[in-house]
């Protein structure tokens, strides 16, 4: 996903003075946080809440559960609750089981 | 009038026993008595534990109508005191008997708590099990002689039938049906680590009584599940009050009684007193019953006595007559002639001390507030 | 009306229905139905994007009347059962949780040590503990003595299809309990679920002999059928079986009768 970004970003502003182009790739992307989600790493833009991550999963969080670092956040603080750089984040749905 | 417990009036739990004490049962009294066999043998092998009964005092301030020592017979009263409590152990000791049940009438000024409490603290130290058949107490109080070394109580109801109960208990505090019949549940919950229950066979419907003795005892054995439980077939002797038992229970009956418990409650000790007579009893001994009394006095004291010389007209007369008089000897020798071992010692004091109840914890985490408040519509 | 009691909850079926081990989520859903079972047990997996269909809770919440039952399976410890049930009732909104502890992988058998101490924890905070375990009658009164809503021992091993191997334990089980018994895993099939209420379980839980079955929408019909059976059957009372025994001993000291 980050390289997609990358290389439309290029290909977006191939007009633009390059070095200013890649000074702002490097500045976006050295600003993007990476979290630990169901325990491998996903990139994603800074400032990000609970709620983002969700949408850019495409779920529309009914069904998921969320637990942060281990704690639990409940579907009324997910648009609130911002996401950290390194956060272990875990999302889990109930699936076939006795 | 508080209402009966469900424990006590739902038939669902006796189905199996009741057909087996119906008159028209089926099963043959040998039938019974064959299986009831194989299930003593089973888990008991072929043992009978012995105790004695020590009348502490005969002093009481109940009015039982069927009772040798009802507070209105004219027999004297008096009590023992320490010494005379050892003493009489020491006699007991020296029959063999390791295992004693300390009884007094109901609770009275000369035979209150704190006289059974010493009696049970000297008790404990005579020998390795004692027991104790008095008045109901307070859980408090049972805890406090659980923690002097009394490791069961026998509290019978009598009849599980309320209205003869409270014809037959003139007056005194006996005569609450209720109380009565929660008063072994204080004893488990105070920490006694067995109880003892019965019906006086004879007071009223035997049938309709074992099965609601049954189910007390199965309500126990659920709630207090790490009780040690006992049941005893007390049947109506002759005694001193002059009363004749309105339902009379003939040999076949009990014997069919006691069958048709063991095959129910096949871990169950079943005692049987020395009310009965020694053929009785040695006919039962491997059949079913597991517990016995030996040479039994039912008088305030009674095992230094003789010693003393005393003649028959100068005694006084006991709560009931007994019918099996063979001593302690005889008995035993009875027993292995049958190729049953008689058990004198079945307990060590070394684990007395008041059983882990964790019935409150329970009862508290039960009440705890649920997640979701408000009941769930039947689906 | 007969109904089978947990906490504050009542239902009238009397079969719980795992959800694993199907060959797909329409099968499972399809046996749901058919089974007529209104407690439905379900496990927590991690979200992944690429198999949006094993997620069920919104096609389960969708039939009528049912009530999900998370279990703790994977926990290994109580303290991970304790989160696994805390993470379960976000999603499920009930509180019920199966407790479901097995530290083999090979054999699935409950520990019952760190299955108590999460039932124990997991009472206090209000939730209905529904404990899977070996059939063991004193762990089963120890549940019970902390405040679980039922019993959950097992007929035999998990899918191993043995049927009521436990059952002279779990007569004692059930004569000795005041909460309900239920026979979970180890039955293959429907007769043995009817003996099982007739012995006096109040519910049992099948999951394998409905997904491995040939056709496991009809073996759902067919458990919901027999375990309705077995529970008149036993709320009716079964007839005495005749005395086989044969007497050995004379009674002829209760002279002539």
């Amino acid at each position: 996903m980050v390289n997609d970004m990358g290389v439309g970003f290029v290909g977006m502003y191939h007009g633009l003075h390059l070095w200013d182009t890649t000074k702002e790739i490097i500045k976006i992307m050295s600003q993007r946080i990476t979290i630990a989600l169901n325990g491998e790493e996903q990139p994603l833009p800074p400032d990000s809440s609970v709620g983002d991550l969700l949408s850019i999963l495409g779920s529309d969080g009914k069904s998921v559960a969320v637990v942060v670092n281990d704690a639990i956040i409940r579907p009324e603080n997910r648009s609130t609750h911002q996401l950290q750089q390194g956060d272990r984040v875990e999302l889990l749905i109930f699936a076939g089981g006795g | 009038m508080n209402a009966l417990p469900e424990w006590l009036t739902d038939t669902r739990d006796t189905a199996a026993l009741a057909a087996m004490l119906a008159p028209a049962s089926p099963r043959s009294l040998e039938a019974l008595a064959a299986e009831s066999r194989a299930m003593t043998l089973r888990r008991f092998g072929r043992t009978m534990t012995l105790y004695a009964p020590l009348y502490l005092s005969n002093y009481c301030s109940s009015g039982c109508a069927y009772c040798g020592f009802a507070s209105d017979r004219k027999t004297p009263r008096h009590r023992l005191e320490p010494e005379e409590i050892r003493r009489e152990l020491a006699a007991m000791r020296k029959l063999g008997i390791s295992d004693v049940l300390l009884l007094t009438g109901e609770r009275t000024a000369a035979a209150d708590f704190d006289y059974l409490h010493r009696s049970v603290a000297i008790a404990a130290e005579e020998m390795p099990r004692v027991s104790v058949e008095a008045f109901p107490m307070s859980v408090s109080e049972y805890r406090r002689l659980a923690d002097c070394g009394c490791t069961g109580i026998t509290i019978y109801q009598e009849t599980y039938n309320r209205e003869r109960y409270e014809e037959l208990h003139r007056w005194g505090p006996k005569k609450d049906f209720i109380d009565r019949l929660e008063t072994p549940a204080r004893a488990l919950e105070g920490g006694i680590k067995s109880v003892g229950l019965g019906v006086l066979l004879g007071l009223s419907d035997p049938v309709e009584d074992a099965l609601c003795l049954y189910r007390h005892l199965r309500h126990l054995g659920r709630t207090y599940w790490r009780a040690g439980l006992s049941l005893s077939f007390p049947r109506m002797r002759p005694q001193t009050g002059g009363y004749e038992p309105p339902f009379p229970v003939d040999d076949h009956l009990l014997a069919r009684i006691i069958f048709a418990f063991r095959i129910a409650l096949p871990d169950t000790e079943l005692v049987l007193s020395t009310r009965e007579s020694a053929t009785f009893r040695d006919g039962m001994a491997g059949l079913g019953i597991t517990r016995m009394s030996v040479e039994s006095k039912t008088t305030v004291g009674g095992y230094c006595e003789n010693e003393e010389g005393e003649s028959e007209e100068q005694r006084e007369k006991g709560q009931f007559e007994i019918s099996d008089d063979r001593t302690a000897r005889e008995f035993c020798a009875a027993m292995r002639a049958m190729n049953i071992d008689p058990v004198f010692k079945n307990w060590e004091p070394s684990y007395n001390g008041a059983s882990a109840t964790i019935h409150h914890e329970r009862e508290a985490d039960r009440s705890a507030t649920p997640i979701t408040p408000e009941a769930e519509p039947c689906h | 009306m007969d109904v089978l009691k947990l906490g504050s909850y009542t239902f009238s079926s009397r079969l719980i229905l795992g959800t694993g081990k199907f060959s797909n989520s329409r099968v499972m859903l399809e046996a749901v139905r058919a089974s007529g079972a209104q407690l439905v047990t379900v496990a927590l997996r991690r979200f992944n994007r690429q198999q949006a269909e094993d997620d069920l809770f919104g096609p389960l919440s969708a039939i009528e009347g049912i009530t999900l039952m998370p279990n703790t399976s994977g926990a290994s410890t109580a303290a991970e059962a304790v989160r696994a049930a805390h993470i379960a009732r976000e999603l499920s909104g009930s509180p019920f949780i199966k407790v479901e502890i097995h530290p083999n992988p090979q054999h699935l058998m409950p520990d019952p040590i760190e299955t108590f101490e999460a039932a124990r924890i997991l009472a206090k905070e209000g939730f209905l503990v529904m404990p899977y375990i070996a059939a063991d009658p004193v762990l089963a009164k120890r549940l019970e003595e902390v405040g679980c809503a039922s019993v959950m021992p097992l007929g035999s091993a998990i899918g191993s299809g043995q049927g009521l191997a436990t059952s002279e334990m779990l007569n004692i089980i059930i004569r000795e309990s005041t909460i309900p018994v239920i026979v979970d895993a180890g039955l293959r099939s429907p007769s043995e679920a009817a003996h099982a209420m007739e012995m006096g379980c109040e519910a049992v839980l099948v999951n394998s002999a409905v997904a491995a079955a040939g056709n496991p929408p009809v073996m759902a019909e067919a458990f919901a059928e027999a375990v309705a059976a077995g529970r008149k059957a036993f709320m009716a009372g079964l007839m005495e079986k005749s005395g086989s025994a044969v007497a050995t001993s004379p009674l002829t000291f209760l002279g002539t009768y």
